[in-house]
């Protein structure tokens, strides 16, 4: 009963998704603090995933380290979450990729369906006036 | 009386043709109409129920109404009969009074049952049961999908409540619509025709106030017969409008679910990659939106149209079977020939 054009559609709609949980298995944002001693890197969740410390933290009072690793962590968190952000846009608006955008199509079907109830409302119409 | 002339035995031939040939046609034409005028559950659907049994009310009427036709042709056969009868009695009064020996002639009675109507017996209980499966099957794939969709998107429920109730049997209003239109065009143009074909046949040796009034009569018969049958028709246009209306519903729902569908399982299967959720989520729900907005602004504007079927099939109410009625103010309603002007002595 499936349709060619149905399995092929499907089995696209498929490989993107699974393309899109691989990258986003990958997907990871970095930041660093103003100094540039400690960097950071994020997961798409906002994971913290690794750190990075310049030898010159060693040197730092701990409030100062505080504060670099707060810094580089939170702008890591803010570039996966851009990172993701951008990977979406490219999974929702990415009608040629997908075949079809869910959104426009069913607006292009009102648009559609309002066209052929209008003839028929235009056909009933003129029955009534022909019955007087 | 005014001057006449009459040939009983072409008046009767086609009174009788009148009473059976003619009238049965008609009778089997409202076991026809009575028959193929179902359609099979869900019918006209949830929403457009009323529109339904305005429908099936209309349907029962009009099916009296071309019995109906049939019953005033087989009166009209028997009047015929009658007429033919009193004409030669007429004769055979001659005949006799200058010592001549009249032929024997029958009465009311064999008249009217040389006409057919002890053949009345009709079978209204063959009503086809309509093959609709196939678009059904359709239509219930759909709401699956439809289903599907509000599971994975919770604000397209309403999209899928809306759509609930418009399950009709597109296949069934389509092909009913279709049988309406053919036997309105048959009752026009066959049917009608035919009665019309043989009222002319029955006056062509036939002249005096009694033709007259005849053809006044079956003049007047044949135009409530023509309407009646465009009334039919109208009917069948109606459903056909009904049809194509409900069935673009069903491929527009169709064509806007399955790539939602997809999309929506491809996002959800995104949002297992931990993180994704909360970003994906709110997108999701805004499409659902949107999509369950496009599928209530579609099932508005059917709703509207099913109004409008309503309107059209309401307006089709007209007294046919009281403005079908010879004119009878005989005896228990036995034809008294006064429309005919016979002659008061030969009754």
């Amino acid at each position: 009963m499936t349709d060619p054009d149905v399995r092929r559609l499907i089995e696209g709609m498929a490989e993107q998704a699974n393309r899109f949980a691989a990258s986003m298995q990958n997907l990871t944002g970095e930041g660093a603090d103003d100094a540039g001693l400690v960097r950071a890197t994020c997961g798409a969740s906002g994971r913290l995933v690794d750190i990075e410390l310049a030898a010159e933290t060693r040197r730092m009072q701990t409030y100062e380290l505080r504060e670099a690793i707060l810094a580089a962590v939170g702008r890591a968190a803010d570039a996966a979450s851009a990172n993701l952000a951008d990977v979406v846009a490219q999974l929702t608006q990415g009608a040629d990729a997908y075949g079809t955008d869910a959104v426009r199509q069913a607006r292009e079907q009102v648009a559609q369906y309002q066209r052929l109830v209008d003839a028929q409302r235009d056909k009933l119409e003129q029955l009534r006036v022909n019955l007087g | 009386m005014g001057d006449f002339a009459v040939d009983p035995d072409d008046v009767r031939l086609h009174g009788r043709t009148l009473g059976t040939t003619v009238a049965d046609d008609y009778a089997h034409k409202a076991d026809e109409i009575a028959r193929d005028a179902v359609v099979e559950p869900p019918g006209f659907g949830i929403a457009l129920s009323p529109a339904e049994a305005i429908y099936i009310q209309r349907v029962e009427f009009l099916v009296k109404d071309v019995q109906g036709a049939a019953d005033v042709c087989r009166q009209i056969g028997a009047k015929l009969g009658v007429v033919a009868d009193q004409y030669e009695r007429a004769e055979d009064l001659h005949v006799s009074g200058f010592g001549g020996t009249p032929a024997s002639v029958s009465g009311f009675a064999d008249a009217y049952g040389r006409t057919g109507v002890a053949q009345l017996a009709q079978d209204p209980g063959v009503l086809a049961t309509a093959a609709a499966s196939i678009t059904l099957v359709e239509i219930g794939a759909i709401l699956g999908s439809m289903s599907a969709c509000a599971a994975l998107c919770p604000t397209f429920i309403i999209g899928v409540a809306g759509a609930v109730l418009f399950v009709a049997n597109p296949v069934g209003i389509a092909q009913a619509g279709a049988d309406l239109i053919r036997h309105g065009d048959q009752l026009q143009k066959a049917l009608n025709a035919n009665f019309d074909k043989i009222c002319s046949a029955a006056t062509g040796t036939w002249k005096g106030q009694g033709k007259d009034s005849f053809v006044i009569m079956a003049t007047k018969l044949k135009a409530h017969l023509d309407e009646l049958g465009a009334y039919i028709h109208t009917l069948g246009e109606a459903l056909h409008s009904l049809e194509i209306a409900l069935s673009g519903l069903w491929l527009a729902l169709g064509a806007m679910t399955a790539p939602f569908l997809i999309w929506l399982i491809a996002m959800r299967a995104a949002e297992l990659v931990p993180g994704a959720a909360v970003v994906l989520e709110p997108i999701i729900e805004a499409t659902g939106a949107v999509v369950a907005g496009s599928v209530t602004t579609i099932i508005a504007a059917v709703a509207s149209l099913g109004g409008l079927v309503l309107a059209v099939i309401n307006g089709l109410a007209k007294d046919f079977l009281k403005l079908m009625a010879l004119p009878d103010d005989g005896v228990k309603g036995t034809p008294d020939l006064t429309e005919f002007h016979v002659g008061e002595n030969f009754a």
